[in-house]
């Protein structure tokens, strides 16, 4: 007891003022970043639709899905941070919301490339969108780390659940999943429009 | 892009935090501190256990050794010279990248790649520390970690990535997160340039 007060009184004694980094905003960045994606439910809808249409596609869908759509999100945010217009960004977003949903509630079976290129022009708009709100004073990097992390963790979810297709009720329930999603897009194209 | 990247005039930046233990401490902390420095050698650590046990090995001995030799380079020649922002971004692209597409590369191009990715960095890190007071100690204090590093994430890739065939995808989706971070990073580079 003696020697742990000893310790702490020693530790406190010898406090130093840590430099911190020069750059600012680092954490409030990666919180920004992670909540980016997560705070408007039109991004969630459609990441777990990702998430849930690969499960339903299966090998090789269930894994290309989710490592092409961060790269081509990311660069739908280059052009973002960069300052490139992209017109249509709400509709885009929803419309992806509406799609997605569609093909998971149809168990829609396309060529693997032509799932790839749908999910990827979707991405673009939503990485759009977060590379054009990044906040006044947030880190850069650490924004980009957190909404990159909080896609792949949407996606894991839209996953997991998608593997309750393993049932037979579990299938229809997928596509239940898929049909709310599909309205719930279309509310927020509704929005989008008017 | 070129044109792009040509106009990006900022300087590479190394961060540090005072540990109060140290330059060594404080070069050790470093790595852990500056994401921007990290994330390629992250991928090339992951790309190295994809590659297998040889490989893993192989950056365990060569990616400490460029590092340090680049970063003593870099200290010593500094002085005035401006390392451009977009180095690390680039390089965390292609190395995500190539984790991403799990790209099984020839012992002799791995070796390479490894030389060239670990020395730029060292160089750059090297450049940027220059200006600070026992910058020599402080470049062999990151080294070390860079050691301690290169030794766990490839052993980490191969238990991982042999185990079970979803991890190895799980650590390719982290390839790809790499790769999508340097994109963002090269972006957020242009707009404050």
């Amino acid at each position: 007891m003696i020697l742990r007060t000893l310790f702490i009184l020693a530790l406190a004694a010898n406090s130093s003022v840590a430099w911190g980094h020069s750059e600012g905003g680092q954490a409030s960045g990666l919180i920004a970043g992670l909540l980016h994606p997560i705070g408007g439910m039109d991004h969630v809808l459609a990441m777990v639709a990702v998430g849930l249409w690969g499960a339903q596609l299966g090998n090789p869908a269930l894994w290309m899905l989710p490592v092409a759509f961060p790269l081509v999100m990311a660069f739908g945010g280059f052009l973002g941070l960069i300052g490139v217009p992209l017109p249509g960004i709400e509709i885009g977003i929803a419309l992806s919301g509406v799609l997605l949903g569609l093909a998971v509630a149809t168990k829609l079976q396309p060529p693997l490339w032509v799932a790839l290129l749908l999910v990827a022009v979707f991405a673009i708009f939503h990485g759009h969108a977060h590379g054009t709100e990044l906040p006044e004073g947030a880190s850069g990097l650490t924004y980009s780390l957190g909404f990159v992390i909080a896609t792949g963790m949407l996606h894991a979810s839209g996953i997991s659940i998608g593997l309750v297709q393993r049932w037979q009720q579990g299938k229809l329930a997928l596509r239940w999943i898929g049909g709310l999603i599909s309205l719930g897009g279309a509310y927020f194209l509704f929005g989008a429009l008017s | 892009m070129l044109v792009v990247l040509g106009v990006l005039p900022l300087p590479s930046a190394a961060h540090l935090v005072s540990t109060g233990l140290g330059p060594i401490y404080d070069g050790i902390g470093h790595f852990f501190l500056s994401l921007e420095d990290l994330l390629p050698l992250l991928a090339l650590m992951t790309l190295g256990g994809l590659n297998g046990v040889a490989a893993g090995r192989r950056i365990m001995f060569v990616l400490p050794s460029a590092w340090l030799i680049g970063g003593i380079l870099g200290s010593l020649i500094a002085v005035g010279t401006i390392v451009p922002a977009y180095v690390a971004p680039l390089m965390a692209i292609m190395l995500g990248v190539m984790v991403a597409t799990d790209a099984q590369l020839p012992e002799r191009v791995l070796t390479g790649v490894i030389g060239i990715v670990g020395s730029a960095s060292g160089l750059t890190t090297g450049i940027a520390l220059a200006t600070q007071t026992n910058n020599l100690q402080l470049i062999l204090g990151s080294a070390i970690a860079l050691c301690v590093l290169a030794t766990a994430v490839p052993a980490l890739v191969i238990v991982a990535a042999t185990s079970r065939p979803w991890m190895r995808i799980a650590v390719r989706v982290l390839g790809s997160w790499i790769a999508g971070v340097g994109l963002l990073m090269l972006g957020w580079q242009v707009r404050i340039s």
